[in-house]
């Protein structure tokens, strides 16, 4: 080892040793660099010819958009679609009006909770891009991708929607979209009735009005089901629903404060006293110690088994500990504003009042 | 003469009072916290833990005992467990390098504990290996880092101080950019990822204290042991090998030594900013540069320092905790600047 490291030093520039080290060492270095100059070449000419093929499609597909819209200018060509008339004109979670001019037949969705309300209103078939976060419906998970918790809006002005429902912190990459023509609509529910909302609203824009009424119906009735046994089991435990693995919990206000009242349960994050009436915020570790809640909730997304909670010295003592009464929960169900509400609301009924329904 | 037992008796004054701070630290930080006891039931709570243990009944909440034993008393311990190891080890980099600007992330131990710590909460098969996957990650990364780095310097067996400051900044940011992609490129647990990054001793337990301990004594034993050698290093490499001292080797080891005193903190703490960089500074000017004093004295105020900032990281917008490598580099950073004007006067 040594033996090698010794030449850099003995800098003798004109030994045959050195030489040969000097005449080898750019060969590996060049074959290198030509190497990444072709892979980044090819990659390129890859890209380019794949923007190309997409702008054509672009071109054509922004043909036809331009066709329907020249249409609408004439008054007699409104159509009427699954009890919608278009163009229809709605009213975002923004407060903005959309109008939507036509029956939309290439819908992007850029967040989960809004494929999930697509599918769940029957039009699944006209959703031609979602997210990678989105992982329901199966088929969903199928289609193309335009981002994550951020749309990326390259990849959307590829798929030529003509409408995009969005959520809430898409409306930057959504305004190019919107500018291209498509009809951006953005969700961002706060509680059940905005859920409601959300999707009669989306029901309105792609022609499925009737389904959407009839879900709405639906969540209803099952949510006043779950309300019902809930309040049939008497007493409200005291519940801690943990947000994540370092306690960060709900407080008033919040949509799972909402959710917790209607399985009648006491959210721990809610009481007089322990928070700073905040939304969400961080539980100090000796305050869950001081409240003691009956029940505590832990997110399957940021735990993989309760013994990790259970195992910390710190919470031993916990009569949720003590009682096993400390709960893996499928938060993404029970937490995405979508039509799987009622299924989530069922599921954390059965964690604080086991067997209710 | 007279100015040496002028510096022995200002050093005696000196850990004197802040051994007395630290006790005050303990306390305070015992008697305060979130849980809403006040803090006479806080006292009785924790006199009836000592006299009767933790099933204790009295004037207070009958958890009360359960929450100083499990909660407050392991994270006081953590806290001094880690001012102490920082500081040691930044007045040991200090020492070795002649450097003012040297602490103990020098050798790339912040980004490997880092880039290590969040491997193992991104990737989850890790998490088989149980409750104490991140800190041992964490570990193993910054000692991997550190001893790449001191590799990378060391030509022939000799190791220049420019070429291992150089090299630790290049892996650093190789190793922080590795860790920026594996963040932009997770989603579910960038959170706590954040949260590890930012530093804290929230989490603590008695089993974390007792993991760490045995690694931190023996590190500041071993420095404290090599100080002499430490003070003839001050005087150059030439006069040091002169007097006897393998400069080379000595500084090796110390670098050794004072990157796993580090390594074994921050696997459990996070990291935590400024504490190894300016306690060394603080107490330089107070009991001078003879190390055989200033590490002592400087794990001693590393550790009362840190506690303090610790309790009111945890106090001050309770229930919601405030990271506390943002209380030690928000001090830190004014009181590092006005060291640099009053020094350049001076």
């Amino acid at each position: 080892m040594t033996g090698h490291r010794k030449p850099p030093h003995a800098g003798q520039a004109s030994s045959p040793f050195r030489r040969r080290r000097l005449s080898r060492r750019p060969f590996p270095l060049l074959v290198l660099f030509a190497a990444v100059t072709l892979l980044v070449a090819s990659a390129f000419f890859a890209t380019a010819c794949g923007q190309t093929s997409d702008n054509t499609t672009t071109s054509l597909a922004a043909s036809t958009t331009v066709a329907p819209s020249t249409e609408t200018t004439a008054p007699s060509t409104s159509t009427t679609v699954g009890g919608s008339t278009f163009p229809v004109t709605v009213t975002d979670d923004n407060g903005k009006t959309v109008t939507v001019s036509a029956k939309p037949m290439r819908i992007v969705s850029t967040a989960p909770a809004s494929t999930e309300i697509l599918f769940a209103l029957g039009v699944g078939d006209r959703v031609v891009g979602v997210t990678s976060l989105c992982d329901y419906p199966p088929e969903a998970a199928a289609l193309p991708k335009v981002g994550d918790f951020q749309a990326n809006t390259e990849a959307i002005m590829a798929l030529s929607p003509d409408l995009v429902v969005g959520y809430s912190g898409n409306e930057e990459a959504l305004a190019p979209v919107e500018a291209a023509g498509a009809a951006v609509i953005i969700l961002n529910p706060a509680t059940l009735d905005g859920i409601y909302a959300d999707i009669t609203m989306v029901g309105a824009a792609t022609g499925a009005t009737a389904e959407a009424a009839a879900l709405v119906e639906k969540l209803k009735a099952d949510v006043k089901q779950v309300a019902d046994a809930a309040t049939a089991k008497g007493q409200a435990p005291k519940v801690f629903y943990a947000l994540d693995n370092t306690l960060w919990t709900a407080g008033p206000g919040s949509f799972v404060d909402e959710l917790l009242q209607i399985v009648h349960a006491t959210n721990v994050g809610a009481m007089q006293g322990e928070g700073p009436a905040q939304a969400y915020f961080q539980f100090a570790p000796e305050q869950l110690v001081a409240a003691d809640p009956d029940v505590i909730l832990l997110p399957n997304t940021a735990y993989k088994s309760i013994d990790e909670f259970v195992g910390d010295s710190r919470f031993a003592q916990l009569k949720a500990v003590k009682e096993k009464r400390v709960i893996l929960i499928d938060d993404v169900i029970i937490t995405r504003p979508g039509p799987r509400i009622a299924e989530g609301l069922k599921k954390l009924l059965e964690a604080v009042h086991p067997g209710a329904l | 003469m007279r100015l040496v037992g002028d510096r022995r008796r200002t050093y005696r004054l000196v850990m004197l009072a802040v051994a007395a701070g630290l006790l005050g630290a303990v306390v305070l930080a015992a008697v305060t916290g979130a849980a809403g006891l006040s803090i006479k039931q806080s006292f009785a709570a924790l006199l009836a833990l000592f006299q009767h243990g933790s099933e204790a009944t009295g004037d207070f909440p009958d958890w009360a005992p359960r929450l100083l034993l499990n909660l407050r008393l392991p994270r006081i311990a953590l806290a001094i467990l880690t001012g102490a190891a920082l500081s040691t080890a930044g007045a040991s980099f200090q020492g070795t390098f002649r450097n003012p600007l040297a602490e103990p992330y020098l050798l790339g131990v912040s980004a490997g504990a880092a880039l290590g710590a969040t491997i193992a909460i991104i990737w989850k098969p890790l998490s088989a290996l149980g409750a104490y996957t991140v800190p041992l990650l964490a570990f193993i990364g910054a000692i991997s880092a550190a001893f790449l780095v001191y590799r990378l310097a060391t030509f022939a067996g000799h190791t220049q101080s420019a070429s291992l400051l150089l090299s630790g900044v290049a892996v650093g940011s190789t190793l922080t950019a590795i860790l920026s992609f594996l963040m932009v490129t997770t989603e579910r647990d960038l959170h706590t990822v954040v949260v590890w990054l930012m530093g804290g001793l929230t989490a603590a337990t008695w089993t974390k204290v007792f993991l760490a301990l045995p690694v931190v004594a023996v590190g500041f034993v071993y420095i404290v042991a090599m100080a002499r050698r430490m003070n003839l290093l001050l005087m150059g490499e030439e006069r040091a090998r002169e007097l006897g001292v393998d400069s080379q080797r000595t500084r090796r080891n110390l670098m050794v030594a004072a990157s796993v005193t580090t390594a074994a903190a921050v696997s459990f703490s996070g990291l935590i900013g400024f504490i190894g960089l300016m306690v060394p500074h603080i107490m330089r000017l107070l009991v001078g540069p003879d190390h055989r004093r200033l590490l002592p004295a400087s794990a001693l105020f590393g550790a009362f320092l840190l506690l303090l900032a610790d309790t009111v990281a945890r106090t001050a917008l309770a229930p919601q905790e405030i990271p506390v490598g943002i209380i030690t580099a928000a001090t830190g950073g004014p009181f590092f600047l006005y060291l640099l004007r009053t020094r350049r006067g001076a």
